[in-house]
């Protein structure tokens, strides 16, 4: 049988059922803070039992995918991420709200999701062996220096200080440090609480920082009347302008999201970040930045979906999950009988392809159920705040509770909404501080490990060329806008003497 | 942002990076050939004391604000302006509020708790009657019912009724 015929093993019927059905629960489950698609994909775990390997398999894919769609909703429409992927989504998605352009980032994120997915999904077919390989490539040198590479990449995400990003990256490094240390297992900063050994709960900060600090900072803002005019169906969808301008972005977030999901650890959620970091940079109108920039909704959404679609590859190819998600996948697999790895392209390639074939059908079957309820979502924007924001509340709360079904998270995530309403108005932007939390444990980690490979010698660090280039780059990054606003000085030092002469 | 608050920012920072670092005292760094729990903790922390103070510094050589200490942070007056809104208290008390509904959901259960938090904020934000917050209420606990209950079978803390 050819790879075709294997790949259309996905459009029969029950799989194409499957598909759907997971697609659907995903994007609930994305929609929902603090419901993941690991869970969500462990609870339906039993039921795929019945559909068979292949179509149970697909669901559990479909749910993956689907959780990355709907994170980017209720981060557009509330500020309130419904994934940690979608948390950089909230600085400029919810600002489009704010003006009117909810329809348009919904689109535009279901559209770089579906462009981006459809991307990943081609070069999983194409690369898959060689990519795996490489990313094995990375030790803890390599992965220490490239969290540096991220934090200075990343401190400058919202434009404004990057004194204080980088002291908001540094808080989030020290709240990553609570709970059970990485290397050791030694508990620390838990001050005795058992619920603290585990660590902070990311959604709880991530909800608190967001939904909970945005509805005090909503209350403290002068009170304007909506005004409910009704809006043309052509205003719901982006723009000519607004999809021109989201094309580079689309294409820049996939290469670069799915070059990151090859790594272990929260990839999907770096990507995003990381996109955002890089389309700031290369735009021309960086003062859109953080008050609804098309681009900083494109390319993260289409940098964290290509990400989760790289995740898969050292999956299928090796039997490695780097991600919690892939890691039930993974169980599911082996429920089924199914074992990952070298030989599952040559044993079962019914499956292998099977799934790789849903990934084609997911991602036309979500573009399909996103877009149609643009509409229905952007006017949610528009109900008014004394009747909405009860709801995010309740939802946040929700999200911190299910998490570990502890209300420790809650009071964490009502710490964090206190916190976060406070930091806004001194000017610290709460983003960075999610940078320094979901690399604080990898970066540690590496950071311990490198030492105790080198014995101590600090040269390890930059010992293998790819972690030396890797740190030359973050040197490069870190100086040159130094060295850029010493030029600007000298080049405005020189105009102005000549113009005394 | 006037100066003093930018200072007093920098300060209360400070606090907690110079706090963090003392209680990692009590976690040893070992050999750099084994290094143990408390050196990460400590490389962090310290770079985070260093920035903080350098940012102080940069605000103490700042040209100083025409705004004196009484419209500061410390300032009663201040203080209320930004905790509530006009005359009508509204973060302030939608903190206590919730507090107040994480603490009692244990003993009355979600649901009850949920019914009033919803209430009470919504009239907090604004809402003129008891009418439309109370069929909110209502309607946001029936959602949660069938969709947290029923669908995705994720149980919520029962209370004395249900």
């Amino acid at each position: 049988m050819s790879v075709l015929s294997f790949l259309l093993i996905a459009l029969q019927p029950v799989n194409v059922f499957a598909c759907f059905l997971g697609a659907v629960v995903g994007t609930l489950v994305g929609v929902l803070p603090g419901l993941g698609p690991a869970a969500a994909m462990a609870l339906v775990l039993p039921a795929t039992l019945k559909l068979g390997p292949t179509a149970g398999l697909i669901m559990l894919a479909g749910i993956y995918y689907g959780s990355m769609y709907g994170g980017s909703t209720t981060s557009i429409l509330v500020n309130v991420p419904g994934e940690p992927a979608s948390v950089v989504t909230t600085l400029d998605g919810y600002a489009m709200a704010r003006k009117g352009r909810a329809g348009a980032a919904l689109a535009i994120a279901a559209i770089g999701s579906f462009i981006a997915g459809t991307i990943s999904v081609i070069a999983l077919q194409l690369f898959a062996p060689l990519l795996a390989r490489t990313a094995l490539a990375f030790g803890p040198a390599e992965y220490f220096a490239l969290t540096i590479l991220g934090i200075i990449l990343l401190s400058n995400l919202t434009g404004k200080s990057r004194l204080k990003s980088l002291i908001m990256i540094l808080i989030g490094l020290i709240l990553s440090t609570i709970g059970i240390d990485p290397v050791g297992g030694v508990e620390r900063f838990s001050f005795g609480s058992v619920s603290a050994q585990g660590g902070i709960s990311f959604i709880a900060i991530t909800t608190g920082l967001f939904g909970v600090a945005e509805v005090f900072s909503l209350m403290s803002e002068e009170k304007k009347d909506l005004e409910l005019a009704s809006v043309r169906f052509r205003e719901l969808y982006p723009n000519t302008e607004e999809i021109k301008r989201s094309i580079a972005p689309i294409g820049r977030g996939s290469i670069l999201g799915f070059l990151i999901g090859l790594l272990p650890g929260p990839a999907a959620t770096i990507a995003s970040f990381a996109s955002y970091g890089l389309e700031r940079k290369l735009s021309k109108r960086k003062e859109e930045f953080g008050h609804g920039a098309i681009e900083g909704v494109a390319g993260p959404e289409a940098a964290n979906n290509a990400a989760s679609g790289a995740a898969m590859i050292p999956l299928l190819s090796l039997g490695l999950p780097f991600t919690p998600a892939t890691a039930v996948l993974l169980g599911g697999m082996l429920l089924h009988g199914i074992t990952p790895g070298p030989l599952l392209l040559r044993d079962r390639p019914d499956v292998f392809w099977g799934v790789v074939g849903s990934f084609y059908l997911g991602n036309i079957m979500l573009l399909v159920l996103n877009l149609p309820l643009v509409g229905i979502f952007a006017r949610i924007v528009r109900v008014n705040p004394k009747y909405l924001m009860p709801i995010v509340l309740i939802l946040c709360l929700i999200g911190a509770y299910h998490d570990n079904n502890n209300f420790f998270d809650v009071w964490v995530m009502l710490a964090s909404g206190v916190a976060g309403y406070f930091l806004r108005k001194y000017d610290y932007e709460p983003a960075p501080l999610i940078i320094g939390l979901v690399l604080g444990t990898i970066m540690e980690r590496s950071f311990r490990q490198t030492l105790i490979i080198s014995r101590g010698n600090l040269s390890g660090f930059w010992e293998s060329s790819l972690s030396a280039t890797i740190l030359i780059l973050a040197l490069v990054f870190l100086i040159l806008p130094i060295l850029l606003r010493l030029l600007k000085i000298f080049k405005f030092g020189n105009s102005k003497s000549i113009l005394n002469k | 942002m006037t100066n003093i608050n930018k200072v007093i920012d920098s300060i209360i920072i400070l606090c907690f990076g110079c706090f963090y670092l003392l209680y990692n005292t009590t976690y040893p760094i070992d050999q750099l050939n084994n290094p143990g729990p408390g050196i990460f903790p400590f490389v962090v922390g310290s770079i985070l004391v260093i920035l903080v103070i350098y940012q102080l510094i940069k605000t103490l050589k700042e040209p100083p604000s025409k705004r004196k200490l009484k419209d500061s942070f410390f300032n009663f007056k201040f203080i209320k302006g930004l905790l509530t809104e006009g005359q009508k208290p509204k973060p302030f008390f939608l903190g206590i509020g919730l507090a107040l509904y994480i603490f009692i959901i244990k003993w009355i259960g979600f649901y009850i708790s949920t019914f009033f938090f919803v209430i009470f904020s919504s009239r907090l934000m604004g809402a003129e009657d008891l009418k439309k917050p109370t069929v909110l209420a209502m309607g946001i606990n029936i959602f949660c019912y069938l969709l947290f209950n029923v669908i995705l079978k994720l149980s919520f803390p029962r209370g004395i009724l249900f």
